[in-house]
């Protein structure tokens, strides 16, 4: 059997990488918090950086991708600047999604390597489990380094 | 225990003795023998039957459909009886190039392993590993061209030595066991664990409160009838120190059962 056992509620306006996320996988290595995803082993990441913009915070993640964090309906908006980190030497695509107990909340679409970063915002009230997930795009998961870029809630 | 390249990726039949003395020296491996007809069928029928003796594995997950086996009734009696962990081994030849030949314990029965890579030769396995007193063989063979495999019986000494003339990329199996007046067969009856299900409520994941601690004691019977039902409570309490997130609450049932000292249900 599987129990869930909730963290503390966030409070004010907290980065998503200053989280516990309560699941993450990823396509290669792990999530990397406040970098880009780098190879595959943990913290090998490089400053994330989009369309030649670097963000202090973030999370650096490779598609097929999905991280969860808890709110316990205490937020109320999500907002980050998503793309593909410029580390990648070949073109890759992806789209983002951001989930709120598993109803789909936001799609990106498919973004390329030389799209310009997308901000978005996205309305969380009353959710309890916030997923982040990045698809292959449709065409394989090669050079998919997506960043949720100063990924953050804004909580009660 | 970990993969190898094994026969669904086809392999040609020298790399079955390789397999033995490299990979599987270091650890249980899977590799998915007994290939009759799925496969290249290089290997012959009988050094096939061999390879679950040959190959430590302690989860053999055979290549073929159940069907196959079924028509191949000498090979799948063979087969029934081959334990899936052992208590002694014993390398009695072989070169990694060329041919294998093993002798693995599994209470009082020995089983032997025997295969060979390339032209027809005879393999020999000699049986100084037996204890005193007679021990009744049971050999299984090669038949006639992809057909069955072959059984014959004879009582042996520890002094003896099996030699079996097999084909090209052929082999055979054994099975070894103390010798009683009367005894025609090694086999000893397959008793199937009873088929057992365990369900839990609330099935889905629950949201645990705080305090990691579980009330209610385990529940037992002495003895329980075909079908009959046993059930349980608990409450669980999460601890003030538990990391967050999901967590995996073992929930298990255990039950002796005629020919299986304990079963465990998950």
């Amino acid at each position: 059997m599987r129990a869930f056992v909730p963290p503390p509620a966030p409070t004010g306006e907290p980065y998503v990488s200053d989280l516990p996320f309560m699941s993450e996988s990823n396509g290669w290595g792990p999530v990397e918090r406040d970098r880009s995803n780098g190879l595959n082993a943990g913290g090998d990441g490089n400053p994330l950086t989009i369309g030649g913009v670097v963000y202090e915070k973030g999370v650096g993640v490779h598609a097929p991708s999905e991280l969860s964090v808890y709110l316990g309906g205490a937020c109320r908006a999500f907002t980050a600047t998503v793309g593909l980190d410029d580390e990648t030497t070949s073109p890759g695509s992806v789209a983002f999604r951001v989930f709120g107990d598993d109803r789909l909340l936001y799609d990106s679409g498919v973004l390329r390597d030389g799209d310009q970063a997308v901000p978005i915002t996205v309305d969380i009230a009353g959710v309890r489990l916030l997923s982040l997930r990045v698809t292959d795009g449709g065409d394989d998961r090669n050079f998919d380094h997506a960043d949720w870029a100063d990924a953050r809630l804004v909580c009660a | 225990m970990e993969a190898v390249r094994g026969a669904e990726n086809f392999p040609p039949a020298a790399n079955n003795p390789v397999q033995f003395f490299t990979r599987n020296v270091v650890g249980s491996m899977d590799y998915t023998p007994v290939s009759l007809e799925v496969g290249t069928k290089e290997a012959s029928v009988a050094h096939e039957v061999a390879l679950p003796v040959l190959y430590e594995s302690g989860w053999t997950h055979f290549a073929d459909r159940p069907e196959a086996y079924e028509r191949f009734p000498e090979a799948l009696r063979y087969l029934n009886q081959v334990p899936t962990a052992w208590d002694e081994t014993r390398v009695l030849g072989g070169d990694p190039s060329d041919h294998a030949v093993v002798a693995r314990r599994s209470g009082d029965r020995w089983f032997v392993g025997a295969v060979a890579a390339g032209d027809p030769r005879t393999l020999r396995a000699p049986l100084g590993f037996l204890g005193g007193g007679q021990w009744l063989v049971e050999v299984v063979r090669d038949g006639v061209g992809r057909g069955d495999v072959r059984r014959d019986a004879r009582i042996v000494r520890s002094s003896a030595a099996l030699e079996v003339a097999v084909r090209r990329d052929g082999g055979f199996a054994a099975v070894i066991c103390p010798y009683l007046p009367g005894m025609l067969t090694c086999e000893r009856p397959v008793v199937p664990v009873p088929a057992t299900t365990l369900a839990g409520t609330p099935s889905g994941v629950v949201d645990a409160a705080k305090g990691w601690t579980v009330t209610g004691a385990p529940v037992g019977r002495r003895a329980l009838r075909p079908g009959e039902t046993l059930t349980g409570r608990w409450t669980v309490r999460v601890g003030d120190g538990s990391p967050v997130g999901p967590v995996d609450v073992p929930v298990f049932a255990e039950f002796r059962a005629p020919g299986h000292a304990r079963v465990h249900v998950e």
